[in-house]
């Protein structure tokens, strides 16, 4: 099979006196050469133009103006239309003639007569041998040829079950009444050349006439692509990019190596570098990094407030493998110096490497959204795009729109796509369905029967276009003739049609600008710092030694630290203890799939115990010829490099070598590749004397390591972050606290339990305001002031704005007040009274409630705001105050922080007898019988963990680890997956200084009725609760 | 109520590519003149009552038209005229 390269085209209407209606009719668009790929490419961008409307930008289908399609026809054969809505079989279809004949005519003025086919199709559809017959007429009338085509909407017949079924989700129908834009019949699908000849056999020109096309259509997307990166553009006239790039790291390298010796060292290093970067031609793309890094300077500028601390930080930093490369740190891209760090540089640059290096550099968010802006306009939106991505269908995306396509009973069908995993395979749903109760007799019914098979079908298709996480292209060649460029959802952004992987496949440099929430907190509590006071913090002097910030992390006291806050993280920083930063770098990384399956972690923490108990224990190692490659991670494969060291130590790899091995191990895995690589790794082995046992005992573990670890440049530069925010964390935890909750989503834990972790560190969190809050969390005399863009429904512009108009004339005096110069809705004024924002003013929450419904915002009349009049409302009747728990319900419900009582606390009459609190377990014996009870904040289901779930349960004195085995997780599977109130029964167990409770029996923690006394009647206390508790980490990756 | 014009049994002698040679109707066997249409109704499969047939719209002796199909088990029906 050959590829055709082209694109079905939708047409929007056409302008007065065409003659012919396009709107919605269908063209085919197939690519001859090169200018025709390039004009096709220009037809989508164009098509997709306006599909991103204000004000909500909601997509819109594409359309493109048949105006356009004259002035980007060459290279472009135009095939006439499917039968159902193609251009000219519309009209025909339908009888008119002379529009056939006037769309016959737009198409060959546009495309020259050789270049226009009449398109005939067999769809087995009522009517379509007529149509044929009628179009083969009217080709011959006007000396056009006419082809064969398939209207292939599936490959296989099986594949038009769920082609029926997302026809309808696109739709926004259901399956049984989306008839009239379903196939109606299972014959849209890809055939054998000899079956669709026969489809033909009345008109036997046709098939002949499409292989005649086919032929002709030579175009090869793989060949004849020309992407070219920007070209470098010297200050100095005739320099090479080489000559500038070295010049410029030449210049860097003395002034940051002062020391003569290191200064040998790190020369030796950069000319290394200097002439792989020559022998790949890739001084460009090095400097373009630079440049871009320079209009993120540009950018921090215009962002970060004058007067803010935040001005003397550098822009963004370098992560993943480039923080290795000595060009990169001389060059402003990473800020770890790899010299000093004994960086490895394999991974990154080597001589046998075949596709571009990654360069990949994190930003606060908000340099991050302007810098992506302002590199489009730079470079120019024909020459600049993110990249796409494609998610795929999961298992409870499928289940929820096919579920609705079937029409299946909404609850029923939300209920199954609650148990299934938010990551899992939609492969999976129809062993979910039968475990559900009544699950097998619902199996015995079509529509569940069906809803299995497409959830099936589904899985692992791509379900719609968004963007990647930061990856940009940048093309000197005009990069709409290259890949379609879409408007994003977000103003100001674009999208090129390509994800990663297809971009590097057409040798796309990509570069990747990613937001780090941590980023943008540890800037902010720097800001926020400086603001109350605190003095300027500067972030390069702090130094990585401080015994107080190790206390806390080898205490595991790091509940908001970046990287190592996690339970599994937590875990085991109880037992390596960390001292310095190179160890934080070793930890970063140990807690990642690749070290915990390759077996890394119980050898790592044996090996440094031992080394505490005796600074002299010698380090057992596989072979003495991995020691040089694996003493720093005491004998254990942790970084990503380090495969491929040990694959060049032990087996002789060139650094090409090694770097495919790493590649063949990853998600892509070929098993040819593998076999191979194998075999050279044993040769190599063995002719170095290492014996067979040996050699199979150290591939294993790099299989198994496989690519799922970080590279130690990676690490660095995370541990680097991690010190700092632990550091932040420890000397100014308020301003931490108020950063971190302004820069959610991200990081493990929500904000009720960041809260109530610092809570138990001194720190005071306090309610919105409507007087002091700013929109985001403030310190205020030592304590966090919870911003009024926190409350639900209220949001960050709403708050701003309140809060603008509060500086500009005077704080509110009351709640007529407050509406009357604000544009609050009731129910946001409602929204902030519940949150405790307006208690301010002096009056009881419900009365508030009652007012803030009865009052009416003034109008906007055509002349602009009618006069503010603070309006007299009517008295409210005698409410009462709501009670404690009330209280605590209504934060959940608007800032989902409890800044007071903790639920556990109110709810712990109510707890099964003898529910220990999470404090008192450290004192508990091992092996002792417990009940524990908490509010779920994390639960996870690590795929290297067997099966086993780990829980992380909540109260008012801390957190509690509970591990469910999957024989008690089988029994208890709804509870574990999605219940937020749980009560553990099980066994203590210390293992040396952890504390888990090895769960037997799992059960709800049930909340009488009377509990919520003062809640209103109509609403069940139980069920309340149950909905307000904050949402914590659910069995999915973590936020960044 | 009944639905007017719905579908009714009819018998039809196949010829060797399974198209119909000629159909009985009424009791006197009518041949197949000439084939005007044919075409494939797949539908509703995710429901009980699942549609697949083969629909041919044929021109009967001595001159009269009848859209007929067969049902995915062999049998036929005429639709009224």
């Amino acid at each position: 099979m050959r590829p055709i390269t082209g694109c079905e085209v939708t047409l929007g209407p056409a302008g007065e006196g065409a003659g012919v209606d396009t709107a919605g009719a269908h063209l085919t668009l197939l690519v001859e050469d090169a200018r025709g790929y390039a004009n096709l490419c220009r037809l989508v961008t164009i098509a997709h133009r306006g599909t991103r409307p204000p004000p909500d930008r909601r997509a819109r289908p594409p359309a493109l103006p048949p105006e356009a399609l004259a002035a980007h026809a060459e290279g472009l054969v135009c095939l006439t239309g499917c039968a159902r809505d193609g251009l000219v079989a519309r009209a025909v279809a339908a009888g008119r003639r002379r529009e056939a004949e006037a769309a016959l005519g737009l198409l060959t003025r546009a495309f020259g007569p050789r270049n226009v086919l009449v398109e005939a199709q067999r769809p087995r559809t009522r009517g379509d041998r007529a149509l044929v017959r009628d179009l083969v007429a009217i080709a011959e009338a006007h000396g056009l040829d006419a082809v064969a085509t398939g209207d292939v909407h599936a490959h296989h017949p099986r594949r038009a079950f769920l082609q029926d079924a997302l026809v309808a989700v696109r739709h926004r129908l259901t399956l049984d009444g989306s008839e009239a834009v379903r196939r109606g019949n299972r014959e849209a699908v890809l055939r054998p050349p000899a079956e669709s000849a026969l489809r033909f056999a009345d008109h036997p020109g046709l098939a002949a006439a499409s292989a005649r096309l086919a032929e002709r259509l030579g175009f090869d997307l793989t060949r004849d692509l020309g992407y070219r990166f920007p070209d470098f553009a010297s200050g100095h006239p005739g320099e090479t990019a080489d000559a500038a790039l070295a010049r410029i790291c030449r210049y860097e390298l003395g002034a940051r190596y002062t020391n003569a010796r290191r200064r040998v060292d790190a020369l030796a290093r950069l000319d290394q570098e200097l002439a792989l970067i020559a022998h790949h031609g890739l001084a460009g793309f090095f400097l373009l990094h630079r440049d871009i890094l320079q209009i993120a300077r540009e950018v921090a500028l215009q962002v970060r407030p004058a007067g803010s601390a935040r001005r003397r930080l550098p822009p963004g930093r370098g992560r993943g493998s480039s923080v290795g490369s000595i060009v990169c740190y001389l060059t402003g891209l990473s800020h770890i110096d790899p010299v000093a760090n004994g960086l490895f540089l394999g991974r990154f640059l080597n001589r046998d490497m075949v596709s571009v290096p990654d360069i990949d550099l994190d930003f606060p968010r908000d340099v991050r959204e302007r810098l992506i802006e302002e590199v489009v306009r730079r470079y120019g939106a024909d020459h600049a795009a993110l990249v796409a991505a494609f998610p795929t269908f999961r298992a409870r995306m499928a289940i929820r729109e096919l579920g609705g396509a079937l029409a299946l009973p909404a609850a029923d069908v939300e209920r199954l796509a609650r148990m299934a995993d938010g990551w899992s395979s939609a492969e999976a749903v129809e062993e979910e369905l039968g475990r559900l109760p009544g699950g097998r007799e619902r199996l015995g019914s079509r529509r569940w029967r069906a809803l299995a098979h497409l959830c099936r079908e589904a899985a692992g298709l791509p379900r719609h276009l968004s963007q990647h996480s930061g990856g940009m292209v940048v093309s000197a060649t005009p990069l709409v003739e290259l890949v379609p460029v879409v408007p994003a959802a977000f103003p100001g952004r674009q999208i090129c049609q390509w994800d990663k992987d297809s971009c590097a496949d057409a040798g796309f440099v990509k570069i990747d600008l990613l937001g780090l929430g941590m980023l943008s907190a540890v800037e902010e509590c720097i800001d926020l710092v400086a603001r109350s006071g605190g003095g300027e913090v500067d972030l390069s002097r702090i130094g990585f030694d401080d015994p107080a910030v190790y206390a806390e992390i080898q205490d595991a006291d790091t509940v908001g630290v970046f990287q190592i806050e996690s339970r599994a993280q937590m875990q085991s920083l109880l037992q390596t203890r960390p001292e310095n930063l190179d160890d934080l770098t070793v930890q970063v990384a140990l807690i990642r799939p690749g070290p915990v399956s390759g077996g890394a972690v119980h050898p790592y923490v044996r090996h440094r115990r031992a080394r505490r108990a005796d600074p002299g224990f010698p380090v057992p190692y596989d072979h003495p010829l991995l020691e040089p490659v694996l003493a720093e991670t005491l004998g254990v494969v942790v970084f990503q490099e380090q495969v491929l060291e040990v694959a060049m130590a032990l087996a002789g790899f060139t650094p090409g070598q090694a770097e495919a091995l790493r590649r063949a191990m990853s998600r892509k895995r070929s098993r040819d590749a593998m076999l191979r690589l194998w075999q050279d790794f044993r040769d190599g082995a063995r002719e170095r004397g290492v014996d067979d046992e040996t050699i199979r005992t150290v591939f294993t573990k790099l299989i198994g390591f496989s690519n799922f670890g970080f590279p130690k440049a990676h690490s660095a530069a995370f541990a680097v972050l991690a010190y700092q925010s632990a550091w932040l964390r420890r000397h100014h935890p308020a301003e931490f606290l108020a950063a971190l909750v302004n820069a959610q989503p991200m990081g493990f834990y929500p904000p009720a339990s960041l809260v109530r972790d610092a809570a138990r560190r001194g720190v005071r969190t306090l309610r919105p305001c409507i007087a002091r809050s700013r929109a985001a969390c403030t310190v205020e005399g030592g304590a966090v002031r919870l911003g009024l863009g926190l409350v639900d429904r209220v949001g960050p512009d709403a708050a701003a704005a309140v809060v603008a108009e509060r500086d500009a004339h005077g704080p509110f005096c009351d709640l007529p007040d407050l509406a009357a110069r604000t544009r609050l809705r009731p129910e946001q004024m409602a929204q902030l009274a519940r949150a405790g924002a307006l208690d301010d003013f002096g009056r009881p929450v419900r009365e508030l409630l009652w007012h803030a419904g009865v009052l009416a915002r003034p109008r906007r009349g055509a002349a602009g705001d009618q006069l503010a009049l603070p309006l007299p409302a009517a008295p409210a009747p005698d409410l009462g105050e709501p009670d404690r728990i009330e209280r605590v319900l209504a934060e959940y419900e608007t800032t989902g922080i409890a800044t007071g009582w903790h639920l556990m606390s109110l709810l712990r009459p109510h707890l099964p007898p003898g529910a220990l609190p999470a404090d008192r377990l450290r004192a508990t014996p091992h092996g002792t019988r417990v009940t524990v009870a908490g509010m779920v904040v994390a639960r996870q289901r690590p795929a290297t963990a067997g099966g086993i779930v780990f829980l992380l349960l909540e109260d008012e004195t801390g957190t509690v680890n509970a591990i469910v085995r999957p024989e008690v997780y089988e029994a208890h599977r709804a509870l574990v997956r999605a219940d937020p109130l749980l009560a553990c029964r099980g066994r203590l167990e210390r293992r040396d200084r952890n504390v888990n409770v090895l769960v037997e029996r799992i059960e709800a923690i049930r909340i009488p009725d009377s509990a919520g006394e003062g809640l209103p009647a109509e609403d069940p206390a139980e069920a309340r609760i149950r909905a307000a508790v904050p949402a914590g980490q659910q069995f999915g990756r973590g936020r960044r | 109520m009944r639905a007017l014009g719905g579908p009714r049994p009819l018998r039809v002698v196949t010829g060797p590519g399974g198209g119909p040679h000629a159909v009985i109707d009424a009791g006197r066997r009518r041949l197949v003149v000439a084939v005007r249409d044919e075409w494939l109704v797949q539908d509703r499969w995710w429901t009980d009552d699942p549609v697949d047939r083969h629909y041919y719209e044929l021109l009967v002796e001595p001159g009269r038209a009848l859209v007929a199909y067969r049902e995915r088990d062999g049998a036929w029906y005429a639709h009224a005229p």
